[in-house]
């Protein structure tokens, strides 16, 4: 095996942002999406989405907890990850993630804490022992839970989730903003990058929510709410419909500008990420849900709840690896072209190397074993809670 | 907002102030003495990097003894190479107790770090494609220093 070091520019053959980079915006556009689903109940007052507002909640702060996973493992040394809270450099895009990612977070805790706060007042006093102990802690002492209280619980739920909104489409849009501002590379830099990240996100984060939501009703036993699948369905066939717009008016701008950067991005398209652009983003992940979702929102009034379901889900599952495919081909296809934008290089990632498949696997499975836990503790379901009493 | 029943936003309140003073003293106990001296960094960094032994000379000083070997590298191809990338830093090679060898790449890994074929280099750069252009002279790459029997390194192909 011949090194793979260069001494001289263009020396890039080594791909720096690995699929940790890909994990990262994919796990934060799902924090982000799921959130937006958690206000169509908790600000916009959609009872629709009443069975899984709260559930939404908990898969935000699930994946959030996992968010800088990525980041931790790929840049090695997480004792430093503070730094960036401590002494935040403000020329530099990168800085605002501390303060991003912790007021979103402290926003979602409140909220999630005031939405629950009944149920773990009530765990507080029934519970006994051991099991009661973090239920007292989290009451703050105060067990007042009459209509009065909870009035005001519900006001600032409002304000909570409204000030929310705009703190997750901040955080996600952030992070298409750090690939959108890197002027040097014509693939990343157009001012629509965050808000083609932020509208996908929007997407991968209402199909999660139907898969779970899906997935959990088969496991407990109960009905699937057709109102809420029907209405997410809708929601995501839209969010759908604009993001893929998004992503292919980017590309046709390029392609009609016809300056020096289309020169190389047409053969990156058409070679080095055939595969993982035309065959899975635009017709795997965007054109067969695209008809799943139609048939499903137009031919609404015939569809068997079953079939209703299957459609949905099914284009949830496109949907999601559709999603992660932009991430892939933005953060990879990105840098497998060469800075020189001269040619282009080969990007084959390992399974078991530190950033491998295997890692990133792995900590995409964290938040759902988190959500297991957080469910557990926090009921979020009305059958769950109504047995806990 | 009904009175008295909002006793646990309060307590909430309270906890997040806390938390962020506690933040704020945590910080300023953390920051290193020196930081934002010259710059976004710890000023004390710079003497610490001064006070390193120093391990490359300076890239004219070879000529001093070496003229010979320098008026060639000058006029070939490989006149804007240092002579510290292929031979070892200059302080292995003059040291306090004298002159000692000189260490040397010679493996074809070395050359390969600037010949190997790159897509992203200019057509004009002299790459190859090792494997193809190694492997049908020795295929077995016995030879690790299989390209200095027909390269000069001095000056590879001959004079500019």
């Amino acid at each position: 095996m011949l090194p793979y070091l260069q001494y001289t520019f263009p020396n890039d053959i080594h791909i720096h942002w690995s699929i940790m980079i890909v994990m990262y915006p994919y796990i934060t556009g799902l924090v982000a999406g799921a959130f937006i689903v958690s206000s169509f109940y908790h600000v916009f007052q959609k009872k629709e989405y009443q069975p899984i507002g709260r559930f939404a909640l908990l898969t935000s702060l699930a994946f959030l907890l996992c968010a800088t996973l990525p980041l931790l493992n790929h840049l090695g040394h997480p004792e430093r990850a503070l730094n960036i809270m401590i002494t935040p450099n403000f020329s530099s895009a990168m800085a605002g993630f501390g303060i991003l990612y912790t007021s979103y977070l402290v926003v979602l805790i409140l909220e999630i804490w005031l939405v629950f706060r009944k149920d773990i007042v009530h765990f507080a006093t029934t519970y006994k022992g051991i099991r009661a102990l973090p239920y007292r802690i989290l009451t703050l002492g105060v067990y007042d839970v009459s209509d009065e209280a909870i009035k005001t619980d519900h006001k600032v739920i409002t304000i909570l989730a409204t000030i929310g909104i705009p703190s997750a489409c901040l955080l996600h849009g952030y992070v298409g903003f750090l690939f959108g501002a890197v002027k040097a590379n014509p693939w990343w830099s157009t001012p629509l990058m965050p808000i083609i990240f932020l509208f996908s996100a929007v997407v991968s984060g209402i199909a999660l929510l139907i898969i779970l939501y899906q997935l959990m009703a088969i496991f407990r036993g109960t009905e699937v709410s057709q109102d809420c699948v029907r209405g997410l369905a809708r929601w995501l066939w839209y969010f759908q419909i604009q993001t893929v717009t998004l992503e292919l008016l980017e590309i046709i701008t390029l392609s009609y500008e016809r300056n020096e950067a289309w020169e190389i991005i047409a053969p990156l398209l058409t070679t080095k990420l055939a595969f993982s652009f035309i065959s899975v983003q635009m017709v795997l992940g965007s054109l067969i849900p695209f008809i799943l979702l139609m048939v499903t929102v137009l031919l609404d009034k015939y569809l068997h709840p079953k079939v209703r379901n299957s459609l949905t889900f099914f284009a949830s599952i496109l949907l999601l690896i559709q999603v992660f495919a932009m991430r892939w081909n933005v953060v990879i296809g990105g840098q497998i072209m060469s800075k020189s934008l001269r040619g282009l290089r080969d990007f084959h990632p390992e399974f078991l190397a530190k950033e491998g498949i295997l890692p990133a696997m792995l900590i995409f499975a964290l938040p759902f074993v988190l959500l297991y836990f957080l469910v557990k503790v926090l009921p979020p379901f009305e059958k769950e809670r109504q047995l806990a009493s | 907002m009904g009175k008295g029943h909002h006793r646990h936003l309060i307590r909430a309140a309270i906890l997040l102030g806390a938390a962020i003073f506690l933040f704020f003293v945590v910080r300023a106990l953390l920051i290193p003495k020196s930081f934002g001296l010259y710059g976004h960094f710890r000023g004390e960094n710079l003497a610490e990097q001064a006070s390193l032994p120093i391990v490359h000379g300076n890239p004219n000083s070879c000529a001093e003894c070496h003229d010979d070997v320098w008026k060639i590298k000058l006029a070939g191809r490989h006149a804007a190479v240092p002579c510290q990338d292929c031979h070892a830093p200059l302080t292995q090679h003059v040291t306090e107790d004298g002159v000692q060898p000189m260490p040397i790449h010679k493996t074809f890994a070395l050359c390969a770090r600037c010949h190997q074929k790159l897509e992203a280099k200019p057509k004009t750069f002299p790459q190859i494609d090792f494997h193809e252009h190694v492997v049908s002279k020795d295929k077995n790459l016995e030879n690790e220093e299989i390209c200095l029997s027909c390269h000069q390194p001095h000056s590879p192909m001959g004079e500019k």
